[in-house]
């Protein structure tokens, strides 16, 4: 694959979805990097915000399979991996693998914090592995696979926070915000209209390999040493115990329980590689590696109870973070 | 390094390299500079004090050569510490020619573990950069701060050196005799036809610094050595110069030292007594209990033309140090004869009081004798800027008493005196026995406060 074919492919997809969607610019260029690097968005943000329409878009777009859950309390594992099923077939009774939604290549799970952890964890297995295990068969996930994720910040009764070893799968954590007035305008003119705008195909049948490709070309984009040790130097200083314990950022200390585990660095540099060929540059930059820090780690800081009492988010810790850890 | 302008086909490593190259050109400058100011300072010390003669020549090649070895060594190290790297190159570059981290990217990456294509449309990018950069306008070379620090810590290095020597003879120990003969060793070793007479001068000197010694063997010691300096000097051709002056300065320092001796000597015996001194026993006053301190002064000040003559050709800084430690060397002098005083009682000659009091200008009373020229003569300037100032010595009761503890607050008394008319309490005679024991008479209490 060529730079400047992932470039052109990427701003055509991109295009598209920005056809549906108003607004959200870095969501969904976030979004599709992360999907180009293989890896998971967690979408977090108020209802009717657009999260759903734009995984849809996505899916659209990539002409991909596409899958929806509706994580509710009751819903149960095997509503998301598959169950057996008895089949009738020339006579003879057997169980067959009745696969689940989790079968596709984009599976939208939508306020993934509704289910039991018991049914949360049952998609870890296929986000990390990329295959689903029942009664004892694995069975393997096509590629490209995605999960888009949602999770509402508000209406918290009833709701079950998402477990940190399933937070870290998420490749990135991207907060949909409300439009500003201008983009409010253009979506009540697309949407209380006649017709209903999709976005188009963009890939064609052989879509998974060109997809394939670029998730090959985003892997080999260069980064220079220095630019590495600095992520790391980042993903450190998230630490609030060990070596750290006496660093520079006190808010670490302060407030962070946890800090970001090495898929944090890994989500950091695939995200800047992603950054960089976007921007038409096949090296990464300090820039590039800027621009995804927030998303990357924002969701692997887990914050204390001080933190909560003070209303403090881990993105105000990362800035504390980003201004005491020096690039060079 | 020449600013050439990187040609649109060159290499970026080259420009990466080259850049590299004119930055640790200008880091070897600031490493030598920074080292410099101190460098210039230390020979500037060593050189001073081989003027004086506290270095010989050996040394101050030896010392020199050193301290060149030692500030190479530390410029090496700090070019090191501040030799740019190759990652710290590609860094300026990109800053300066925008490049989004290309050269850093360029300068760090392994090349045999990154795919050609993008390896190579990297090199082209950067490329194509590098119309961008100017040696000469974007790396100049810049004085470093921390160059001005060093010349300003060097300066205050000097004067803190010269202030030192300034307090040097204040601080000066009892053996400051034995490092003046030594010096004079030194400087005397450096004339041909002298080096024996140096050597036995040096020999002197560490024989001084032998308590074992006594003061009467020093001074034989010193007299035997100045029979042997005044008989160079007399076998000297006239005119032979500076070493001709070394031998006249050397003969008064040990003329100085003898008389000094002799004169503590003379103190420790005649204690509580009058010891009338020679008028050219000039320094005896000064006697504490060793006799030696302050001798040196007193030698440099022998009233002989020849040595007024060897001071005035001595050069600036060494004249006017030698004036200086004289000054010093008398204010020593003064502070410590109030011991003296006391055993001397009231004998003492008017010069002998000139001279006690060293460097202050408080002539006591004319002497009768030639006025050697560096006496002050009635209507001359003190050195205390006391003009025509006269002394008399007044007898308290404390100290007529005899009260040997009281010696020192007599001293102060003393002191306070100066300038009064020459009129005392001494005991008188009585009318028609002038044999019988004097009787005191006790000063008033309404004229104590005018005496004291």
């Amino acid at each position: 694959m060529d730079p400047e074919k992932f470039r052109e492919l990427f701003f055509r997809i991109e295009t598209e979805i920005k056809g549906v969607i108003v607004g959200h610019a870095d969501a969904i260029r976030k979004v599709l990097i992360a999907f180009f690097a293989g890896g998971h968005v967690l979408l977090e943000g108020a209802p009717g915000l657009g999260k759903t329409l734009l995984v849809k878009s996505l899916s659209h777009a990539l002409g991909l399979s596409f899958k929806r859950v509706q994580f509710t309390p009751d819903l149960m594992p095997a509503d998301i991996v598959g169950t057996q099923i008895l089949s009738e077939s020339e006579g003879r009774r057997d169980f067959q693998f009745k696969k689940g939604p989790i079968f596709a290549h984009v599976v939208l799970a939508d306020e993934i914090n509704r289910a039991t952890p018991k049914t949360q964890s049952a998609v870890l297995e296929a986000m990390e592995e990329r295959q689903v295990t029942a009664l004892g068969v694995t069975y393997p996930m096509e590629p490209p696979f995605m999960v888009l994720a949602t999770q509402n910040p508000i209406e918290l009764e009833g709701t079950y926070p998402l477990p940190e070893a399933q937070l870290d799968r998420f490749f990135f954590k991207l907060l949909v915000t409300h439009p500003a007035p201008a983009e409010l305008t253009e979506i009540l003119h697309r949407t209380t209209r006649a017709g209903v705008q999709e976005a188009a195909q963009v890939l064609s049948a052989d879509g998974a390999e060109v997809i394939a490709g670029m998730h090959l070309l985003l892997r080999q984009v260069l980064i220079a040493p220095p630019l590495e040790d600095y992520v790391v130097r980042l993903v450190h200083a998230t630490q609030p115990d060990g070596q750290n314990q006496n660093g520079a950022v006190p808010e670490v200390r302060e407030y962070l329980r946890f800090g970001a585990s090495p898929r944090g660095a890994q989500a950091i540099i695939l995200g800047a590689k992603g950054t960089a060929l976007v921007q038409g540059r096949v090296h990464v930059s300090y820039d590039d590696i800027a621009s995804v820090i927030y998303p990357a780690l924002r969701h692997r800081l887990i914050l204390n109870f001080q933190a909560e009492a003070e209303n403090v988010t881990a993105d105000q810790i990362l800035a504390a973070i980003i201004k005491a850890v020096p690039r060079d | 390094m020449a600013g050439s302008l990187a040609t649109p086909t060159a290499q970026p490593e080259k420009i990466i390299d080259g850049v590299r190259h004119r930055l640790a050109i200008h880091a070897l400058w600031q490493a030598a500079l920074f080292f410099l100011p101190p460098l210039l300072a230390f020979y500037y010390v060593i050189f001073f004090l081989h003027r004086f003669g506290w270095l010989d020549a050996d040394e101050v090649m030896l010392a020199g050569a050193a301290l060149l070895v030692v500030a190479s060594v530390l410029a090496v190290g700090r070019f090191r510490s501040l030799a740019p790297s190759r990652q710290f190159a590609a860094r300026l570059i990109d800053y300066r020619a925008e490049g989004k981290d290309r050269f850093v990217t360029l300068a760090t990456i392994d090349s045999l573990a990154s795919p050609p294509a993008l390896l190579s449309r990297l090199k082209a990018e950067a490329a194509s950069l590098q119309s961008r950069i100017e040696f000469k306008r974007d790396f100049p070379f810049r004085l470093r701060r921390s160059f001005l620090d060093s010349c300003i810590a060097s300066l205050i290095a000097i004067l803190i050196f010269h202030l030192l020597l300034q307090l040097a003879p204040l601080l000066k120990s009892n053996s400051g005799e034995s490092i003046d003969l030594t010096i004079l060793s030194r400087q005397l070793a450096q004339f041909p036809g002298l080096e024996k007479l140096a050597e036995s001068l040096k020999m002197l000197a560490a024989r001084l610094e032998d308590s074992a010694l006594s003061n009467e063997e020093k001074r034989s010691l010193i007299e035997e050595l100045r029979k042997q300096v005044n008989e160079q000097l007399a076998g000297a051709e006239q005119g032979s110069g500076r070493g001709e002056d070394l031998l006249r300065q050397t003969s008064n320092q040990l003329s100085g030292m003898e008389e000094g001796l002799g004169a503590g000597q003379g103190q420790g015996k005649g204690a509580g007594g009058n010891q009338a001194q020679s008028p050219t026993q000039r320094g005896g006053g000064k006697g504490s209990a060793d006799g030696g301190q302050g001798e040196k002064q007193s030698g440099l000040k022998t009233p002989d033309p020849s040595s007024g003559a060897a001071e005035k050709n001595l050069p600036g800084p060494m004249q006017q140090t030698g004036q200086e430690e004289q000054k010093q060397a008398g204010e020593r002098t003064g502070g410590k004869d109030g011991s003296q005083d006391q055993g001397n009682g009231l004998s003492r000659g008017p010069r002998e009081n000139l001279e006690s009091k060293g460097g202050r200008g408080r002539p006591d009373q004319k002497s009768s004798e030639p006025t050697p020229q560096r006496i002050l003569r009635p209507g001359d300037q003190g050195q205390a800027g006391l003009k025509d100032s006269r002394l008399v010595t007044v007898q308290l009761p404390e100290e007529d008493a005899g009260m040997e503890g009281a010696a020192a607050a007599g001293d102060r008394k003393r002191r306070t005196s100066d300038a009064k008319p020459p009129v005392g309490n001494l005991p008188l005679s009585r009318p028609g026995q002038p044999n019988a024991t004097p009787e005191k008479q006790m000063l008033p209490l309404e004229y104590r406060e005018l005496i004291r």
